[in-house]
């Protein structure tokens, strides 16, 4: 602790690198205390919930995006099980259910797009 | 990136950062986390510590934002730093923080690039980033 206590007071940067108990153990850090202790009790997905969310949707319509580049006429069973595959293994049952949603329906709106553009090439063929 | 930023306690083995910011306001602890997306990609999280909870949807007003911008380019740096073969991934989750990140970059894009290889999104595409465009994400990466 005696190397913490000096790097506290040295470094303009950083306080430095400690565990939970280290950072409960310091009254000069007693200001972080409470923060410190919600981080202890808190999993890493549920202190911002709403951008991991939005980072799973992100992750989904790009790579729909990316799969689509590749292969314009990819069938949606496959875009379903490449996605899946790219997102955490773990994650809620609605969150989930609700990436399958986003990445249906970003298959409907580029498959849709793609048939749009066959059709008008064919007008002016 | 040492100017006039505050001083950061980082949790170890955590990817997880506190530091408290000063102003008209108070003083407002703010906590910054790394969490892993795959493909050596990690998200930047970044928000308040208010009423023994987290805040990352209200702008502060601490009259300090150069500052606290300061402060979490220099953790990002440090995280980068232990794990250079990484992108970090920057994400607005609403409008106003999207035109202030997108400022951030523009107006400090000099001093970024000679560093990093930086990235951006439109409608859910990656490409290089330009200054001259509108960003709704941002990548980072050790050159």
């Amino acid at each position: 602790m005696a190397a913490n206590t000096e790097e506290l007071s040295t470094n303009p940067i950083s306080y430095g690198s400690f565990t939970y108990e280290e950072i409960l153990a310091m009254p000069e850090l007693s200001h972080f205390h409470e923060a410190i202790r919600f981080l202890q009790k808190t999993p890493e997905r549920e202190v911002f919930p709403r951008k991991f969310e939005l980072s799973m949707q992100d992750i989904a319509t790009y790579n729909v995006n990316l799969l689509f580049k590749e292969n314009p006429k990819i069938s949606l069973n496959e875009v379903v099980s490449v996605v899946m595959n790219k997102l955490p293994k773990d994650l809620k049952p609605q969150m989930l259910l609700n990436l399958v949603q986003i990445t249906i329906e970003k298959w409907e709106e580029l498959t849709n797009e793609v048939i749009d553009k066959e059709q008008s090439e064919l007008e002016h063929a | 990136m040492i100017k006039e930023a505050y001083k950061y306690v980082e949790i170890k083995k955590d990817e997880r950062f506190v530091f408290q910011s000063e102003g008209p306001q108070g003083l407002i602890i703010k906590i910054v986390q790394f969490t892993f997306e795959g493909n050596d990609v990690w998200n930047l999280g970044f928000g308040d510590f208010k009423k023994g909870n987290i805040d990352d949807s209200i702008m502060t007003n601490n009259h300090d934002a150069m500052r606290v911008i300061r402060t979490v380019a220099n953790i990002a740096y440090a995280f980068l730093r232990r794990h250079p073969e990484t992108t970090i991934r920057i994400r607005p989750i609403d409008e106003k923080r999207k035109k202030l990140y997108n400022l951030v970059f523009q107006r400090h894009f000099k001093e970024i690039e000679p560093i990093f290889d930086v990235w951006g999104w439109i409608n859910q595409q990656e490409e290089t980033y330009s200054s001259e465009k509108y960003y709704e994400l941002f990548e980072l990466k050790f050159k």
